[in-house]
């Protein structure tokens, strides 16, 4: 960690001081246009008793109003989006390179289909993928990478009229490590979801297979075309391990596992956002939010750590 | 009342008939599930004379245990009729034996540096730790299939129904010994990784 301090002092923190004055003038904006949001939408709600005080045509002051209340929330998203690529840049990139990690900021060939082929994650139709992370510890491989996933879903209000909108249905990591024992067949790990949720969910994921854990069989349920190789695999020492790894994570439902390619996937739903690099409206220069990014970073080692993924006895 | 008791018959038939696929399901189950185990097993015993051969080369003084373990694998390599419980037994008995016996092999593999730190023995333990692992999985799949069987067999009318048709209850795949009871660890033994 004092190493990091060193790097921190050097190489990132004249960075941050510089986007410090580029922070503040974001924000300025983003407040003041924050405010014309604000008087447009107000504006097009009461265009009617507006248009009467002003004289001005009820249409198109409604239609103006709109407007201005959309380009200007428009332009918030825009200049936060801009700005928090910068912080990434300034902050995240160099954290992981200093870790001995590639980073880019985009999810651009993070291989999300292998998750979809593993029926670990839920239906979806939009999937938005940032941050994607390398690297490699011991002999484990792994990589990462932030996920949203979002359904579209119709909704009718009281006066009929439908309108579509998107539901996150999926907010987190999606992480794979090269998984020391060899397989052939497909084994996965999903959250308990009841008797009858389990029979629905497990249509097609393969053959149930029950286990001897108690506690880990009341959190998950696993399906694999091999009974044997599913108890490979999920040794009584391995399924302690995952228990013991929700109670971390401090999730029952949000993580599931499949063993596939050679390779443990891990889809953790935290509901959350990752390695943002802290709040726009705070100063850049805080060490919080070095400290913070170092502890979202270790997760990725602690992970390999704590399963134990470096130990090729089998065990 | 003759309908009644029509209908009476007809849900008894269909019950019995119900317990009896299941009674059915459960032993093929069980079947399937001893026949993994000895695909697993026939890995370790095909395993075996190699490590024999490395470990003769450097444990000169263990002969007897080198000759034990021999005679424990044919004995172990025996044809066994899987319909019949008490030749499971024996023949589960026989692989505990067998196992046991490469345990002390391992444990005094300890003294003997040389084996400890020869290339091909540190490639055989490899494949071995991962045999064992498969065995071991394979067993818990045999004794969870056999809880289902025998409890299915053992319980009424389920006794009842398995006693007409010949369904019998199948053994547990248990290791008697308590050091044994942990799956061989050969990188452990051999002191590498």
């Amino acid at each position: 960690m004092d190493e990091y301090d060193s790097f921190y002092q050097t190489s990132i923190l004249p960075e941050l001081r510089r986007l410090e004055k580029q922070r503040r003038r974001t924000v300025q904006n983003i407040i003041m246009l924050g405010a014309l949001a604000i008087a447009g939408g107000l504006a097009a709600i009461f265009h009617g008793p507006l248009s009467a005080v002003t004289g001005w045509d009820e249409s198109h002051l409604f239609v103006a109003a709109a407007a201005s209340g959309f380009a200007a929330a428009a332009l918030i998203f825009h200049l936060r989006s801009r700005m928090r690529r910068e912080i990434k840049w300034a902050l995240v990139a160099p954290t992981c390179r200093f870790l001995g990690l590639d980073y880019s900021l985009d999810g651009k060939g993070f291989p999300l289909e292998r998750f979809k082929k593993a029926r670990i994650l839920p239906h979806h139709d939009v999937a938005t993928l940032q941050d994607r992370i390398r690297g490699k510890q011991d002999d484990i491989d792994f990589e990462l990478c932030e996920a949203s996933l979002k359904r579209r879903v119709e909704r009718t209000d009281g006066k009929g009229q439908t309108r579509s909108e998107l539901r996150t249905l999926f907010q987190g990591l999606l992480l794979i490590y090269s998984f020391p024992k060899a397989f052939r067949g497909r084994t996965l790990v999903v959250p308990d979801k009841t008797w009858l949720g389990n029979r629905l969910a497990g249509l097609g994921l393969g053959e149930r297979v029950r286990l001897e854990d108690l506690h880990f069989e009341k959190l998950y349920e696993v399906f694999s075309n091999d009974q044997v190789e599913a108890r490979y695999l999920l040794t009584p020492v391995f399924m302690e391990r995952l228990t013991a790894l929700a109670d971390r994570l401090g999730t029952r439902r949000g993580l599931s596992f499949a063993f596939a390619d050679r390779d443990l996937l891990i889809a953790f739903n935290s509901g959350a956002t990752h390695f943002e690099g802290g709040s726009l409206f705070r100063p850049l220069e805080r060490p919080e939010r070095a400290k913070a990014l170092m502890q979202e970073l270790t997760l990725i080692h602690d992970l390999i750590d704590h399963l134990d993924l470096t130990n090729r006895t089998g065990i | 009342m003759e309908i009644l008791v029509g209908a009476l018959l007809i849900a008894l038939v269909v019950i019995i008939y119900a317990w009896y696929v299941v009674l059915i399901r459960r032993r093929n189950r069980a079947l399937e599930a001893l026949s993994s185990i000895d695909v697993q097993l026939r890995k370790r015993h095909d395993l075996l004379p190699n490590i024999l051969k490395l470990a003769q080369r450097f444990m000169t003084h263990e002969r007897d245990l080198l000759s034990k373990v021999v005679e424990l694998r044919n004995e172990a390599r025996q044809p066994y009729d899987p319909g019949s419980s008490d030749a499971v037994h024996r023949h589960l008995a026989a692989e505990g034996g067998l196992q046991a016996g490469l345990r002390q092999l391992f444990a005094l593999a300890e003294n003997y540096p040389e084996l400890r730190s020869s290339q091909a023995v540190l490639e055989a333990q490899q494949s071995f730790a991962m045999v064992e692992g498969h065995i071991s999985a394979a067993r818990r799949f045999y004794n969870s299939a056999v809880t289902e069987l025998n409890n299915a067999v053992q319980i009424f009318p389920g006794s009842f129904i398995a006693k007409q048709v010949g369904v019998q209850p199948l053994p547990f795949f248990e290791i008697e010994d308590e050091a044994v009871r942990q799956p061989i660890d050969a990188n452990e033994f051999l002191g590498a990784r």
